[in-house]
């Protein structure tokens, strides 16, 4: 039995008001922590792939098969609310949304359109919004995007990014901020800026990642954000303090040092999917405690190996308010 | 009315100036401490008369701006094909953003 009912292990007979004491106290789980991947390239003749694989961030194995996405995509950003997953089919047609019900395997529908297509944006959400930002082009895109995940509709404009950038990385987010980490201008950078989700706006400047890099993935709890690997096929794990605006610290490594992976967390454990190390497209799976860091460890595998897929978990930072792992029973 | 193509700093508390409508572009490293250690370019609002670091006033001269430090930079597709950075073609999409 957990040492505290959550809503994903919840066997055995719990009092209300220990149910009362978790929610109020910030240590009531609110999801499931399974994490959906989807699309990527996976080097094969289409390049770009339309495959949704699921596993569940607590339980270490090989992803499973969950449904496609209605068009191929890649590099296109992703994130999930405690209920939907949703990514930009940044493939062809190029700002078309789609979502799946994260708890019903099946194929994604179309949800409506961001305000432009491009590849390589950023998604984070919390409960309520979901943030799609920049991208490429020449130049590259300094546009963020929101949805109001709950209603199908399209996205609208949010504000800009500080830095014009591809290739960036979020996901960590909590309820209240999302931090925009990294990314290619087109060459790397070491910026990180972030929004208050709430409301519309600019981002602000918020601190430096340890080195200079894109194509990583990020995740985090709601107290901390993560970055793992990047361009240069580095190993390095970042982590930073979201309600801080301070520099990343040195937190760890990654099993496969690599680019294009993708990462979501279930506000415990941080995963790092796929990726590539060139030519070779990956499926490895590393998993680390947000809390701890240091070295992280073999999770398993994706159905298929590939890369700059989107990745999103219906427990991530941004969708607990309190429940980091470290909060532990009073 | 007009605006002015520009190069930047963000402000002292991390945000971008009000005068700035869109910009964020192609970062150049400068001695300031964080968050100020970016010169950018971006595109004024309408009828704005700041002119930030400096005004770029025609697409030869965003041109000859971006050649002084990016002539090693590198594009790079999904794929990991690398290939040189553009400049021409930079300062066309930023002079786009000139309303005259």
């Amino acid at each position: 039995m957990a040492n505290y009912p959550q809503i994903d292990d919840c066997s055995g007979v719990w009092k209300l008001k220990d149910v009362n004491n978790a929610v109020m106290g910030g240590y009531w789980r609110v999801g499931s922590g399974r994490a959906v991947f989807s699309g990527g390239n996976d080097g094969g003749p289409d390049g770009a792939t339309n495959i949704i694989d699921y596993v569940t961030i607590t339980t270490n194995g090989n992803a499973a098969d969950f449904g496609d996405l209605t068009a191929a995509a890649e590099a296109a950003g992703g994130f999930a609310s405690h209920s939907r997953f949703f990514s930009l089919l940044a493939a062809s047609p190029a700002n078309v949304i789609n979502y799946v019900n994260v708890m019903t395997t099946g194929n994604g529908a179309d949800f409506g359109d961001a305000t432009a297509g491009t590849f390589f944006r950023a998604g984070a959400s919390n409960a309520t919004r979901g943030i799609f930002a920049g991208g490429d082009g020449s130049p590259d895109v300094n546009v963020i995007d929101y949805i109001t995940m709950d209603s199908l509709g399209n996205a609208a404009d949010f504000g800009d990014l500080t830095v014009a950038r591809r290739a960036h990385s979020t996901h960590a987010s909590s309820p209240t901020r999302t931090v925009f980490t990294g990314g290619q201008t087109p060459t790397a950078q070491n910026v990180m800026d972030f929004i208050t989700i709430a409301s519309q706006g600019n981002a602000i400047d918020f601190g430096d990642l340890t080195t200079a890099r894109g194509s990583m993935g990020a995740c985090g709890s709601s107290v901390f954000g993560m970055t793992g690997g990047g361009s240069g096929d580095e190993t390095i794990m970042d982590r930073f303090t979201i309600a801080s605006q301070g520099n990343a610290i040195d937190f760890g490594t990654m099993v496969l040092g690599r680019h294009g992976s993708s990462a979501c967390s279930n506000s415990v454990r941080g995963l790092y999917v796929g990726g590539r190390v060139s030519p070779a497209y990956k499926d490895e799976m590393d998993v680390t405690t947000i809390n701890s860091g240091g070295q992280a460890v073999d999770f398993g595998n994706l159905t298929d190996a590939r890369g700059n897929l989107s990745a999103g978990c219906n427990n991530h930072g941004g969708l607990n308010d309190g429940y980091q792992g470290s909060v532990g029973r009073p | 009315m007009a605006n002015k193509i520009i190069k930047y700093n963000l402000e002292a508390n991390g945000t971008i100036p009000t005068y700035i409508a869109d910009g964020g572009y192609y970062p150049k490293s400068n001695s300031n401490a964080s968050p100020q250690d970016w010169d950018l370019i971006g595109a004024t609002v309408d009828g704005s008369s700041e002119t930030g670091l400096g005004e770029l006033a025609n697409k030869a001269a965003i041109k000859t701006y971006l050649d002084t430090y990016t002539s090693d930079w590198k594009e790079e597709d999904a794929d990991g094909n690398k290939t040189d950075f553009d400049q021409d073609a930079a300062a066309t999409g930023i002079w786009a953003k000139k309303i005259s």
